[in-house]
Formats: C-alpha cells, structure tokens, sequence
C-alpha cells in the first residue's frame, strides 16, 4: 500500500519534472501574489491629484492650501485658470478634485459672515470619492475652527466669567491593536496563505486528472493494480508538498520582506490549515470529475474559487455585503479559515477562540472527502479497489 | 496575406468552432461565467464601509458622555453592539472579532467639559483589517469634530447671543460627477468587461495552441498548406466572437439589471474592445507558445495577465496610492488602459478626443504582440 502511493508519487513528479517552466512559475506564483497584495492591495487613498481655481488669491487662502499639502494626501496643486478647464481636467482623469474658492473669500471669513468652498469630486471610484470627500472635510474643519478661535477673540469669549473656550472640546486619542501601524500588507499575508492552498492545490489535483483523462493515460493506470485510494493519494501529495512549500516561501518573505511574523502556534497552523487543505484537494477530484478538457476544469474550479476570493473577507470586508449575501458567505470554508488563519498571524489567539471556525472547517473537509470518494469513481470509471 | 480569404481559411475557422461545439461546457461555461461574476461584483461586493460593529466603555456615566456615544449610533458608519463595563470584556470582544471598533470614554469627561478643557475620549480600533480600521478612524474623527463643534457653540452661545453664520468661518459644497451616489457597482461594473475579456482572450486561449500540441494535433495542421498568418486568426477567430458576445451581454445585463448608464457610445466602446481583444489574445498567444503544457500555460497565462488586470489595473485598488515600481507595471499592462477607457465611456460619456492616447497604447500592444507572435511561432513550430 505504502509502496503503491510512492510509486505514482514519483510519477507525479516526474510528469512535474518535465515541465521545468512550470515548475518555477510555481515557486514564482507566491512571491508575485506577495508583491501585488502587500504592496497595491490598499483602499487606502494617498497622492491625491488636485486642481485649484482661486479666485481669492490671499494669504488666507494659500495658508488653506498650505493645510492640504501638509496633510500628506494630496499631490502638488494643479492651477486652474477657469473652471471650465477643471472639468476638462476631471474628464480626462488627470485630476480627481478640483477645488474653487470664491472671490470674497478672506473678506467674508474675516468679516465674520460664511466663506465657501466648492469642490468637484471625481465619483468614478466610489470608494476613493468618500475618503477623498472625508479628508477635505477635516481638513477645512480644522482650519475653520482655527479661523473662529481667531474670530471669537475679544470680550465676548475671554471674560472673567470662566476660562476660554476652546474651538475643539473633545479629543480623540486612538489606539490600534493587533496590527498598530495599519499596515494593510500585515493583512494580507495570512490572506494570501489562503488563497494559495484554496487555488493552487484545486487547480493543479483537478487538471492532473483531466489531463490524464485528455491524453487517455487514465485507462493505462486503471488497468495497472493500482488500488483508488494509492492513486488519489499518490497524485496529490505531490501538490500538497508544492503547496506547503508555497506557505513556507509567503512565511519566510512576508518576515524578511515585509516583517510579518505570526504571533500564535505555528503547529497549530499548521494543523489548521491542512484542514482547509482537505476542502481544497476535494474540490479539485470533484471538478476533474465535470470536466472534460483542461480548459473546461479551469473555468469550472473558477466558479467556485472566485466567490470564496471575493465574499471570504479576504479583500472585501463581508460586513459591507448586502445581508442575503452575508448569509451565503456562510457556505464558503475559505471564510472559516481566514479568521483562523488572521486570529493565530495577527492576535496570537489559539484554539479557545478558535474551536468553533476550525470545527466548521472539520465539517467541510470531512463533506469534501466523502465527495471526492464517491465522485473518484466516476473519474475512474469503475469502484474503489 | 494571399489565400486570406481561401477555402482553408474557413475550413480551420470550422474545425475551431467543431471544438467548441464536441465540448459544449466550455461555451456554456463562457457565457454562465461571466454573468455569474457580474451578479458578485455588481451585487455582493460594495467597498462602502458602514455599520462598523462598535463597542461602548463609558467610564463617566453622565449625560453628557451618553450624548457623545449617542452620536456614534446616530451616523449610519457605525452600528453599536453594547456597552461593557471593563477592559477585560473589552479585549475578549476585540479578540473574538464581535466589534471592531471600542470607544472609551475617560471617568470625569463631562467635568472636564463643564471646566472647559477638552474632555478626552479613547478608541480602541481592531487593526487587522488596515482599510476598514483606517476608514473608521476617519469616521471617528468626523464625529468627534462635529460634536465639538456643537459643544463649542452651545458654550458661546451660553454667553450671550451671537450671529450663527460668525460659527461657520467657513463652508465646503461638495459636488460629486459621474457617480453621485457613489455606487460601487458603477464602479466595479465597467471594469468588469476588461476583466472578462482578459480571462477569456488570454488564459483561455494560452490554452488552445498548447494542447494541440500536447495532443500532437499541430503536425496534422502545420503539414496542410495554410500560411502561419492563417493559422493564427483561425485560431483566435472563434474566441474573439465569444468574447465579443460575452461583452455585449454584460453592457446588456450591467445597464438593464444594475442600472449603470453607457453615457457614451455603444459602437465607440466595441471599437475600444476590439482594440483590447487583440492586446489580450496577443498575450494569450505569446503565452501558448512559451508554455509546454495546458498547466504551465494557465499558472503563467493568471500570473502574467489576470493578476495585474485585476489587482494593478486600478479595477480595484487605485493605481496612485502604489508604490512607484507597481504603477510602472501597471501602465505597461494594455488592462490599465482599458479600464480608463471604459470608465470614461461609461460614466463620464467622453469621446475619443480624451481616450485617444489609451487607445493609441492598445493598437500598438495589439500591433508589437502580433508581430512577436508570428516571429516566436515561426521559431517555434
């Protein structure tokens, strides 16, 4: 039994091996994914592109121009010389915000009545537009409350009645844990762990069949005295060892390169996450079992690899779906292991605040199992031996 | 160029479309796919951060401090879970994921109030997630401000009347185009077409070429006299029409179903998609013939162009926030241009005296990946 599951291990290897091409896209997969998601996988909005039209043209108004450029979000001013090249400059896209100033700014300001500010604001990123909007915000804000303690200087405020107001009465002090310098790649990482063992392993197990079955050298292995189990067995280690060696890789760079280092149980992750490895791997003998060409098997382990990217949390939080929505999230294990995988990278939490997600999983591995028996079959064409 | 039009031309076109019709799930498989990813982006997915669960540790127990978290539960960012009356339960809630923002109010923050210093308040933010944690700290400070700012003005005016526009130095009008509600879904759907297209343009054709070849099919065709020109646009004939239906089919389902309006013109837009059909059948080409096997092609064929589509392309993260070595990529990829192209359609209804530079960079990728490709096959066959 022991001898069978090596034999066609060290097949699986060597049909790997002919593929050399292959091999180091394979090893290269898991640095890009790392490159793309801890470095551009940010919502965060910086260098800003901003165009001003100031029909004041004070010192006050470049002291509020000064405010936006130290506020580090926006690039150097472009300076518009009507409006009309403002919204030339939104259409083209070479601006995101364009901000006039009324002529009588300073006087109203100084003379204690309401100045205004317009901006235009790009809505295209929808996202991008509140945080932008957001930002603009504080900023005049902040600036308006400077103006009004200014304004509000004299009798009226600073009387013997009590000590001066202050513009601002509250002050928040935040405080970020778990991850304090809100790095988004710290965030990513034990994502791309997940995404890894959730594609690469279901795609490699399901086109390794389908394969064999295209080139008709399944029939050659059936008839050999193989018995299902070495034969599933045997072509999948293979991919689970690529796998492991694939979180090794995102483990190590994300230390050395992004000094992300896991706070929990390393045993316990591992331990974890070859529970999800099992979903994956079930996954990938029932696709091989639809699919009649490679082509096909990509297409079909798409359909259930892109929502368990896109509704795990893994890049759009799930609070912000649509409640239905949220309830299907439920059905997807990739949700399961990504707060076990984030709680033990970036809280250090264990098994007590884990059992229930690791449970599901357990759940999820054990279906796809099953699954995988009894759709194995049908890939083989006749009953485990 | 000369037997173009020929008998054998058509006669391979036929053989491609026999293909398709022996494995009919890759046909359904392209035209399910794509509405299916639809209904997620357009529907599921919103980048709009709302109702952050949020819990209350109010220390000081007044009216005033009541007040203050009241305002939290009042804006539609934040959704209040509770209070809780130390900082044991606080960290048990932040750690098991139930809330992911705390609000701290010290023990004498209304005296402090009341004695006109600023009363000091604490928040405690879960961090994991940097977008969301940095949103709801922006979101915080809003609140906070404009609280204040009320506070303020309630003191000034306990002093004596005074005209309310003297409070307001100053007034930001925000008009925001093309997008007013600020839907994600316009967002994402436009983008989602070059998304598609690029999936099936280069990933599913890295394939065809690849497996005629693993299957030793490509001698049969390369001895029959068709020119290597022909056999190229045989090959990519079949899928250009699928790609081009499928694009027709999500501007149909994106507009009627998501209501995302095509201010510009439908024709204009199906030049531009021609335009990127070819930039991503060139990759897809280039791809099959680099690659040894349907495998080696798909993993290269993700890597090289589904990737930076989706992730660098600006389809969902913005290109400028970057770093400078990502944005080089990202504005060699035909996808960058594309998407910018079809925003503009969609939403800002420009023309092509805007997008003639995007389109400019398409039909010379287009032009550059033709030649490659018929320079590396000739190698190659």
């Amino acid at each position: 039994m022991w001898r069978q599951l090596w034999v066609v291990t060290r097949k699986e290897f060597w049909a790997l091996r002919r593929d050399r091409g292959h091999i180091i896209l394979l090893i290269l997969a898991p640095i890009l994914q790392l490159i793309i998601f801890g470095y551009a996988a940010t919502q965060e909005v910086r260098n800003v592109e901003i165009a001003i039209l100031d029909h004041d043209g004070s010192a006050l108004t470049r002291e509020l121009m000064q405010k936006l450029q130290a506020s580090g979000y926006f690039l150097t001013p472009r300076i518009a010389a009507d409006e009309e090249e403002i919204f030339r400059l939104l259409d083209g896209g070479k601006v995101q915000v364009g901000l006039t100033i009324e002529m009588d700014f300073t006087e109203k300001v100084q003379g204690g009545r309401t100045g205004h500010v317009q901006i235009f604001v790009d809505g295209s990123d929808s996202n991008a537009a509140a945080i932008i909007l957001g930002y603009l915000n504080n900023i005049t804000q902040d600036f308006a409350a400077s103006q009004l303690a200014l304004n509000l200087q004299g009798p009226l405020v600073d009387d013997a009645s009590g000590p001066p107001i202050r513009a601002l009465l509250v002050e928040t002090r935040p405080r970020v844990w778990y991850n304090p310098e809100l790095k988004s790649v710290n965030f990513m990482v034990p994502g791309i762990i997940g995404a890894i063992l959730l594609t690469l392993i279901g795609d490699l197990t399901a086109l390794s069949f389908v394969k064999e079955r295209e080139q008709g050298t399944l029939e050659q292995l059936v008839v050999t005295p193989l018995s299902g189990f070495a034969l599933l067995l045997g072509k999948t280690i293979p991919f689970l060892l690529i796998g492991m060696l694939n979180v090794l890789i995102i483990v190590i760079a994300g230390w050395f390169w992004f000094g992300v280092w896991f706070k929990g149980d390393a045993l316990l992750l591992v331990g974890l996450s070859s529970l999800f490895v099992l979903t994956s791997l079930g996954v990938g003998v029932v696709v091989s079992s639809l699919a009649r060409t490679q082509q096909a098997a990509m297409v079909t382990s798409a359909f259930y690899q892109l929502p368990s990217i896109l509704l795990s949390g893994f890049i759009f939080p799930i609070e912000n779906m649509p409640e239905p929505v949220q309830y299907v999230t439920y059905l997807i294990p990739y949700r399961y292991f990504l707060n076990i995988i984030r709680g033990i990278y970036l809280k250090g939490v264990g098994l007590e605040f884990l059992w229930q997600d690791a449970a599901i999983l357990a759940g999820f591995g054990l279906v796809a199992l099953l699954l995988s028996g009894f759709t194995f079959r049908r890939v083989l064409g006749r009953g485990l031996g | 160029m000369k037997g173009f039009l020929s008998y054998r031309f058509y006669a391979l076109v036929r053989k491609e479309l026999q293909q398709f019709r022996r494995d009919p799930m890759t046909l359904v498989l392209t035209i399910v796919f794509p509405v299916f990813l639809l209904l997620i982006y357009g529907y599921a997915i919103s980048t709009d951060v709302r109702h952050i669960p949020l819990i209350v540790f109010d220390q000081d127990r007044t009216a005033e401090s009541r007040s203050f978290a009241r305002g939290f539960g009042h804006s539609d960012y934040f959704r209040i879970l509770g209070e809780v009356q130390g900082y044991e339960e606080l960290r048990h809630s932040l750690d098991a994921g139930q809330a992911k923002v705390a609000l701290v109010i010290a023990p004498g923050y209304s005296r402090d109030l009341q004695l006109r210093r600023p009363g000091s308040v604490q928040l405690v933010v879960d961090g994991s997630d940097s977008n969301t944690a940095n949103i709801a700290l922006s979101y915080a400070s809003q609140i906070a401000r404009e609280y204040a700012i009320r506070v303020t003005v309630a003191a000034i005016e306990e002093r004596g009347a005074i005209d309310p526009e003297r409070l307001r130095p100053i007034e930001l009008r925000s008009r925001i185009l093309y997008n007013p509600e600020l839907r994600s879904t316009l967002f994402f759907v436009p983008g989602l077409i070059g998304v598609i297209m690029m999936f099936l343009t280069a990933v599913v054709t890295a394939g065809v070429i690849v497996r005629e070849r693993e299957r030793g099919t490509i001698e049969q065709i390369l001895v029959t006299p068709l020119s290597r020109m022909e056999l190229l646009l045989g090959k990519i004939i079949p899928f250009s029409w699928v790609t081009l239906v499928d694009v027709m089919l999500i501007i149909g389902v994106g507009t009627l179903l998501f209501g995302v309006p095509l201010k510009g013109s439908l024709l204009g837009l199906m030049g531009y998609a021609v335009l990127f059909l070819f930039s991503g059948l060139g990759i897809g080409l280039f791809v099959s013939t680099v690659a040894r096997t349907q495998q080696g092609a798909f993993t290269m064929a993700v890597l090289v162009s589904l990737l930076p589509s989706i992730y660098l392309s600006g389809f969902i993260f913005p290109i400028a926030s970057m770093p400078a070595p990502l944005q080089w990529i990202a504005h060699l990829s035909p996808a960058t241009y594309f998407l910018q192209i079809l925003r503009g359609e969609f939403l800002k209804g420009i023309g092509f005296q805007i997008l003639w530079p995007q389109a400019l960079f398409l039909a010379a990728f287009s032009a550059f990946m033709m030649i490659l490709n018929v320079m590396r096959f000739k190698k190659y066959l």
